[in-house]
């Protein structure tokens, strides 16, 4: 942008030149090629009938066609093939009434109107049956659709995320956490380990491991609550298009529905028994219960050894065992479903579902060598599977509020917004009002 | 003396080819697979957008060329043989016996009255019955019996022969045998028309499953009064009349999954269909769910708003993605998402009607080149948009591409002109 506000000698100031000056700079300024000054078109009122929605011209020409580029990026290819023809709405056995993804979802994103989209929880709230893509006239998979907007969030809610996306940028991630968590083993490990019989502690004192457990949850858990404030945020703005009544004053309703939502979907995961055949809705719970099994036996032997708690040890132990045997089922079962390209949402990964089911596989099988080792007394085997069994999980942790893992928080949140502020809930049956799936 | 020419399909397109023809004095062979000329225009009750009676513009055609001097009326035929090149084709025809007499048979139908086998009617689109010996429809040209060797008592279980008995000229002959005919002609029209895609490729909306679901063939043998309900709309479920249809659009059509062609002519044919139901039941409730309403040629915009404002039918832009069927009432509920106001919803209707794409159907002797979407390559898409890669063989109608009967006929004409030229008019 040309600077000439300061006129050479010669030239006579003007008021028109100011004008054109000022309003070329209002224009770069603003990026007015976005935004139509607002005189021109001034205020309308859009919306479902029956509500008062005033929106002003910012939003209505906020149209970046850039923004599907980014969605084609995040493995999204063909959805601009779509010609609304409104069956993969018509199909999903979770939507109902107003809920009208993925049609209107990839009608605001070849439109480009990135706000809608980004500020919509529905992208959530599918399950990546694959229904619609199965039966889409055009082939636009709008399961990958919705798919690729879940990585597009989850680097929207938090800007570190972009780290684990970009595959470069995820790759040297992956490798400097890596080598973080190798250092950290490096600098604090025990000066003699003993060589003779497996004693897990004399080559990494158990208080370092308590202790970077708790620094690793404290930062894991700010991050979390942190990711769901942007989220909740980024909904809040787009409550004006996507629901017709915000129904959230009602307090009670808000904590009956934070427990159905922890009981029926968090727990249970009903919605997603719905719409899928069953060994994947299996596999998937095998994968959540698992995990939390050996979070929770971990607590339990951080509870003998720190806090006093009275516990036989074997209660931890054989939770654990059984929820590594579950969680290794569940981490098997989709990698191989990815393997095999044969359903619908296991046709395309990307590198962020790999990294996931990779990281907890390791995890777990890890886990295993290191019982079996210390079972059959093999020192260095031992050690050296420790530090990578550590390393691994500490990847997996400090990551969890910005890679693929967030989803287990990013749900819950929206299954439980939407089911209080929607005027039909859109969990019928179970959360109550409208159809089920 | 020019020399003749060879049409094969006795659909409106064939028989307008034929008489285009034969008025110039070519002769011309006009094949029919089927026993009497008319195709699917004659199954028909009204066209769009006129609301002319298919039939009553479609026989005085047939007639004229049943008693065309120029014209040889080869029907229950079909070709199974051709060799040579433009202007000297040497085909060969075989005539399957009706094991009637076609010189003897009045087409009195006194046979058919006495004929103990029933039979599904192909023409009625298996909703009533014929006999298996029978004509395809009362107005068929020729007006000759035909005997259906598969469904015959004499021919399966060797008893019966009631209609050799009865016929007041013989005219039924058992020992008829299939005829070879050798042909030179010049140059080959091929007016075969089209076939309905499987509606079972579209499982999610119940053809066949559900009884009120119908194809839009079938409707229009309901609609008509030669049809088998003499024009009652009436549910195959409880024969009672429909409160409410919904037609929806684009079944097996623009579906990259089953066939990506749009098949043209079914949106203008439904808005006839919802039309002609409200005249035939001013109270029942007519919807369209359609993705793009084609209206694409003379007349037709006007139709569809004729449609919208003078008989009340309401149009849904939406493919409905499946029909459940109520297993009390046999009602069926449509569920889909409303794209012009984004609400998902399900309505209930008493009759559903589905616009089934067509695909065209092609003799199987000749070694058409077949392009990547189903239909015969064309000389050039955009000059000469009825001439095969073959030279002198002509494809027109629905087989060189969906269309309407006007652009049929048009393009019958367009290859009798061109057809002539190499009879040496």
């Amino acid at each position: 942008m040309q600077n000439n506000l300061q006129p050479s000698a010669e030239v006579c100031v003007n008021r028109s030149a100011i004008k054109t000056i000022y309003t070329h700079f209002e224009k770069s300024f603003f990026k007015s090629e976005k935004y139509k000054l607002t005189s021109e078109i001034g205020k309308t009122s859009l919306g479902v009938k029956g509500t008062k929605t005033l929106v002003d011209a910012k939003t209505i020409t906020a149209i970046d066609p850039e923004f599907p580029n980014a969605i084609i990026k995040l493995g999204a290819e063909r959805f601009h093939r779509c010609f609304n023809c409104g069956n993969c709405t018509a199909i999903c056995p979770l939507t109902q009434d107003k809920a009208s993804y993925p049609r209107k979802l990839i009608r605001y994103a070849v439109m480009g109107l990135e706000e809608r989209v980004t500020s919509s929880a529905d992208p959530w709230l599918c399950y990546y049956c694959g229904e619609c893509s199965d039966y889409c006239p055009r082939d636009a998979d709008p399961g990958s659709f919705m798919m690729a907007l879940r990585r597009l969030l989850i680097q929207k809610y938090s800007i570190v995320s972009k780290a684990f996306f970009n595959k470069i940028a995820a790759a040297i991630t992956w490798i400097v956490l890596t080598i973080i968590a190798a250092l950290g083993i490096y600098f604090f490990r025990g000066h003699s380990p003993n060589l003779e019989t497996v004693d897990l502690s004399s080559f990494l004192s158990i208080d370092f491991i308590h202790d970077a457990g708790l620094a690793v949850g404290a930062v894991v858990g700010l991050f979390a609550l942190l990711n769901l404030i942007s989220m909740y945020r980024s909904i809040a703005k787009g409550i004006s298009y996507s629901y017709s009544k915000v129904e959230s004053r009602n307090p009670a309703l808000w904590i009956k529905n934070f427990f159905k939502t922890i009981i029926y979907e968090v727990a249970a995961q009903l919605k997603y028994s719905k719409c899928l055949k069953k060994s994947r809705y299996v596999a998937h719970l095998a994968l959540f219960w698992g995990f939390l099994g050996l979070f929770v036996a971990t607590l339990i032997v951080f509870g003998i050894d720190f806090y006093g708690l009275q516990i036989s040890r074997v209660v931890p132990f054989v939770i654990g065992v059984i929820s590594g045997v579950v969680m290794l089922y569940g981490s098997i079962y989709f990698i191989i479903a990815r393997l095999k390209k044969k359903e619908t949402y296991a046709m395309y990964s990307y590198h962020t579902d790999w990294v996931f089911l990779i990281l907890l596989f390791l995890a777990g099988v890890t886990g295993f060598l290191l019982a079996i080792f210390v079972k059959v007394n093999l020192p260095m085997e031992s050690y050296i599977t420790y530090a990578v069994h550590l390393i691994v999980v500490f990847d997996l942790l400090i990551s969890a509020p910005f890679t693929k893992f967030a989803h287990a928080i990013y749900r819950p949140l929206a299954l439980w917004i939407d089911s209080t502020v929607r005027e039909s809930p859109i969990i019928g049956g179970i959360m109550g009002g409208g159809r089920g799936g | 003396m020019a020399k003749p020419v060879l049409v094969i399909g006795g659909g409106i397109a064939g028989i307008q080819a034929s008489l285009d023809l034969a008025d110039q004095g070519v002769k011309v062979y006009l094949v029919e697979k089927l026993p009497s000329i008319g195709g699917k225009m004659a199954r028909l009750d009204k066209t769009f957008p006129t609301l002319d009676c298919a039939s009553c513009i479609l026989t005085p055609k047939m007639v004229s060329v049943a008693r065309h001097p120029n014209i040889e009326l080869l029907t229950y035929s079909e070709v199974v043989e051709v060799k040579g090149s433009a202007g000297d084709f040497h085909v060969k025809v075989l005539k399957k016996p009706r094991y009637v007499d076609e010189d003897k048979c009045i087409g009195c139908g006194e046979c058919i009255a006495k004929c103990p086998s029933k039979v599904p009617d192909e023409f009625n689109m298996g909703m009533s019955q014929r006999k298996a010996i029978y004509f395809l429809f009362p107005q068929a040209v020729p007006l000759k019996a035909t005997i259906d060797k598969e469904h015959c008592l004499y021919f399966t279980k060797n008893i019966c022969r009631v209609c050799e008995r009865i016929c007041p000229t013989k005219a039924v002959n058992f020992e008829q045998k299939p005829e070879t005919l050798e042909l030179n002609v010049a140059s080959i029209i091929i007016a075969t028309g089209y076939e309905l895609m499987d509606p079972h490729l579209a499982a999610t909306y119940g053809y066949g499953k559900y009884s009120n679901v119908y194809l839009s063939l079938e409707f229009e043998r309901l609609v008509s009064s030669t049809g088998p309900t003499g024009g009652e709309i009436v549910r195959r479920s409880d024969n009672k009349h429909p409160k409410s249809i919904a037609f929806i659009q684009c079944v097996c059509s623009r579906d990259v999954k089953i066939n990506p062609n749009c098949s043209a002519f079914c949106c203008m044919a439904s808005v006839k269909h919802a039309i002609l139901a409200k005249e035939h039941l001013p109270e029942v409730d007519c919807t369209i769910f359609y993705m793009d309403l084609r209206a694409f040629g003379k007349g037709y915009q006007e139709f569809y708003n004729r449609a919208m404002k003078e008989f009340d039918i309401k149009f849904i832009r939406a493919k409905p993605a499946k029909i459940e069927e109520d297993p009390e009432t046999k009602d069926l509920i449509i569920t889909y998402d409303d794209t012009l106001t984004s609400i998902k919803r399900t309505m209930r209707v008493d009759m559903v009607v589905l616009a089934v794409g067509v695909k065209p159907v092609y003799p199987e002797v000749l070694p058409l080149k077949i392009g990547e979407d189903g239909y015969v390559c064309l000389k050039d898409p955009i000059m000469e948009s009825i001439a095969s890669t073959i030279d002198g063989i002509y494809v027109v109608g629905v087989a060189a591409g969906a269309k309407d009967i006007p652009d049929s006929v048009v393009q019958a004409g367009s290859a009798a002109a061109k057809a002539s030229i190499l009879a040496g008019v």
